[in-house]
């Protein structure tokens, strides 16, 4: 039995190195990847407290939200694909992403 | 709890709206080949016929599906909203679509599929269902927003999906901690969690996880410091994916908003109040001063639709019925004189130049007198310069305020619509007192479908601006099923 | 034995993650992101949860990760060199805001996990097993939210097709 505790932590670090790669990385391969990564922290925290509580609800959480990760993973790397045809590259300098 | 037959009757208009999707992508499978109008009426009968069954479905007020969703007033009022503004966003897509050669029946089915998201959002009791939802709506509204292909929409189209899914994350975090928290995702079922454990209302899972679904429904509406993504989004997509990512968008997710805060989180509102608080005034003010700096129309708006969203945020902070029925009014003007302005934009724009900017709107107002009369009062509507109905919406979600106590907040919603009459007048001046440039292109991008639009825009403008009170009373009506 | 198990595959899983964001080339990022998802994966099955350990190998490591590295095949992006970040403090605002996500999440470990209990105790599962307890409830309770996850598949399918066909 591992303390949920531990799991939490481990979601958290995921999380925040996915925010973190979200925030510098350029590449929009992978920054889909890094939704990705945060995707998989929350689903850790889900599993480590219906764990805990003895409850279902957590597990069909992530069953859902791996749904939701399909597709939009397929939405995603549709926009990728897209935007490749447009700019040969795939660099998200021009979309700053951050500036309103 | 076993699946009833009866329950089918509290979603009969979201089965209306995804059957009609289906029909659409069925035509225009396999009838290939030769332009089809046909879309946009299956459309169009289809939002009436989900229409008549949420006004069936209205008096049902239950729960359904294990606790899943509840069909009551308030979700039939919403319900209404967004079938409002999916009907007005197909008439103004159609002279457009075709304008710009992109008339596809995969843009009918996604507005199609994308308020079916929206009318389970503002059903939905339940956190995984409203996730869904969100998923669902916001979905569909990336691959809206990318239709043209233009570089500008794919860009766009991009930033606005990572951001999306960004936020959704955060969102998503925010959900497992509540779940921690109160062992229970069911709205209600965390309202008596929180009345039944000792100290909840203060402990650190539960708090951090309504911050975290704080950030993010402040994305999905566009409030500071999450708007950043608004301007570039709304310039970059189809102008009729504006009006209906403006207008619908705000619609669902601040039904969600409500409904959660008000349901799920009444014994922590002294905490999440005043963080909204803050973020209401804040959203307001950066909106509205950012506008003014705009010389392009539709980022002008992108701008507006953040200082909108600010005021409807004061709704959610207040959290009381009053509050709940000037939103649901407000979201209802803010439909038809959002979409009636973004029609405007499109009648005045040609192929492949959307002509927003305030240039182009020189001399508008004697050339195309029609035309200019109707965005003189969705403008008059946006500044809430009475006799309209931005106005009403406005005095209605301040007094709820005051009635509240929240003196300030209701001060600086005013004065903010003060310094907001100034961008929104602006336009006006252009359209009537600028010279009209001689090499100013001719003619309009005009058809029966987006005249019809606007004119019911321009005219449930006035009406609820003049005579409000029966769709107060329908709003109130819709509060009291809580 | 068992929390020895834990911390391998945490170390593991946190190393790959780093290795998603720091790696330049994207089909190293891809495979690091594999390996956190297997390590995940042995996580939930630490947890008491077969079900989610074998989707989560199945649709994500299997289905998601798989369409990504298509994708990075398909437009062949592994010869393009990732360039450095023209502003360091671009990168060390980032960091910055990614340190401060990681202590707010850490919040709410500071008290102590207060929900109420479920049914799925190991009681319960001594009759039925935990796939079919999931399954009992997936499509009882969770109908509708189990109906609408087709309906965003559909959404997903009509918008990639919508977006990426050549010719609509």
């Amino acid at each position: 039995m591992i303390p949920f505790e531990y799991s939490l932590l481990l979601s958290a670090i995921l999380f925040a190195i996915g925010c973190v790669g979200v925030l510098v990385r350029r590449n929009v391969i992978v920054l889909l990847m890094c939704i990705e990564l945060m995707l998989n922290g929350v689903n850790l925290s889900f599993v480590a407290i219906a764990d805990k509580l003895d409850s279902a609800e957590g597990l069909i959480y992530v069953f859902f939200v791996m749904t939701v990760a399909a597709a939009e993973a397929a939405v995603g790397l549709a926009i990728v694909v897209n935007l490749f045809r447009h700019r040969d590259s795939v660099y998200a300098d021009e979309i700053n992403l951050l500036k309103g | 709890m076993d699946f009833q037959l009866a329950d089918l009757k509290l979603i009969a208009p979201h089965i209306a709206l995804l059957g009609t999707a289906l029909l659409v992508l069925m035509v225009e499978v396999f009838g290939h080949g030769r332009r089809r109008p046909e879309a946009t009426w299956i459309s169009l009968l289809g939002i009436g016929i989900a229409a008549a069954a949420t006004g069936m479905s209205c008096h049902e007020n239950r729960l359904g599906f294990s606790g899943m969703l509840a069909a009551d007033g308030y979700s039939a009022f919403c319900n209404m909203i967004i079938l409002i503004v999916g009907a007005l966003t197909i008439l103004v897509s159609s002279n457009y679509l075709k304008d710009e050669r992109h008339e596809h029946g995969e843009y009918h089915a996604l507005i199609l599929l994308s308020m079916t998201g929206m009318m389970f959002m503002a059903s939905a009791t339940h956190l995984l269902l409203m996730f869904l939802a969100l998923e669902t709506m916001s979905i569909a509204i990336y691959a809206l927003a990318g239709f043209f292909r233009t570089k500008e929409g794919v860009e766009s189209c991009f930033k606005y999906f990572l951001l999306g899914a960004f936020s959704s994350a955060f969102m998503l975090y925010g959900i497992a901690l509540i779940y921690g928290a109160t062992g229970t995702t069911q709205i209600h079922g965390i309202m008596e969690q929180f009345t039944q454990i000792k100290g909840l209302a203060s402990s650190p899972m539960a708090l951090s996880g309504i911050a975290l679904l704080i950030v993010g429904f402040a994305f999905k509406v566009a409030a500071f410091p999450f708007h950043g993504w608004t301007p570039d989004v709304y310039q970059g997509a189809p102008t009729s994916v504006t009006a209906f990512m403006a207008t619908g968008v705000k619609a669902a997710a601040f039904a969600a908003f409500f409904r959660i805060f008000f349901v799920a989180f009444p014994a922590t509102s002294p905490v999440w109040s005043q963080a909204l608080w803050l973020l209401a005034v804040a959203t307001m003010t950066m909106g509205n001063f950012a506008a003014l700096a705009q010389r392009d129309v539709k980022r002008m708006l992108a701008y507006s639709s953040i200082a909108h969203a600010g005021y409807l945020l004061v709704g959610v902070v207040t959290a009381t019925a009053a509050a709940g029925t000037g939103m649901l009014f407000y979201l209802l003007s803010y439909a038809f004189m959002n979409i009636g302005a973004f029609a405007c934009v499109i009648m005045l724009g040609r192929r492949g130049a959307d002509s927003t900017n305030l240039d182009d709107y020189a001399g508008v107002g004697f050339k195309y007198p029609l035309l200019a009369a109707a965005l003189t009062l969705f403008m008059f509507s946006m500044a809430g310069i009475p006799p309209t109905a931005g106005f009403i919406g406005k005095f209605l979600i301040f007094k709820a305020a005051i009635g509240k106590e929240f003196y300030w907040l209701a001060v600086i919603g005013v004065l903010n619509s003060a310094a907001s009459v100034y961008f929104y007048l602006r336009v006006i001046v252009y359209m009537y007192f600028r010279e009209r440039p001689e090499a100013a292109p001719e003619g309009l991008r005009s058809g029966p479908a987006i005249t019809v639009a606007t004119v019911v825009a321009a005219a449930a403008v006035l009406i609820l601006g003049l005579a409000p009170g029966f769709v107060v009373r329908m709003a109130e009506a819709a509060m009291s099923t809580f | 034995m068992v929390t020895t198990v834990f911390f391998i595959c945490a170390a593991l899983a946190i190393a790959g993650a780093l290795g998603v964001v720091s790696f330049r080339n994207p089909v190293h990022s891809a495979l690091a992101m594999l390996g956190t998802m297997v390590s995940i994966a042995v996580i939930y099955l630490l947890h008491n949860a077969e079900f989610i350990f074998a989707i989560q190998l199945m649709i994500y490591a299997g289905g998601v990760m798989m369409l990504v590295i298509f994708v990075i095949f398909l437009l062949d992006l592994r010869r393009e060199e990732e360039q450095r970040a023209k502003l360091k403090s671009g990168k060390v605002i980032a960091i910055g805001v990614g340190g401060l996500v990681f202590l707010s999440l850490l919040i709410p470990l500071a008290g102590s996990i207060t929900g109420k209990t479920g049914g799925m105790t190991e009681k319960a599962l001594e009759r039925i097993g935990s796939v079919e307890y999931l399954s009992n409830e997936l499509f009882t309770n969770y109908l509708l939210p189990f109906e609408l996850a087709s309906v965003l598949l559909l959404v997903g399918l009509v918008g990639a097709v919508a977006l990426a066909k050549k010719r609509l």
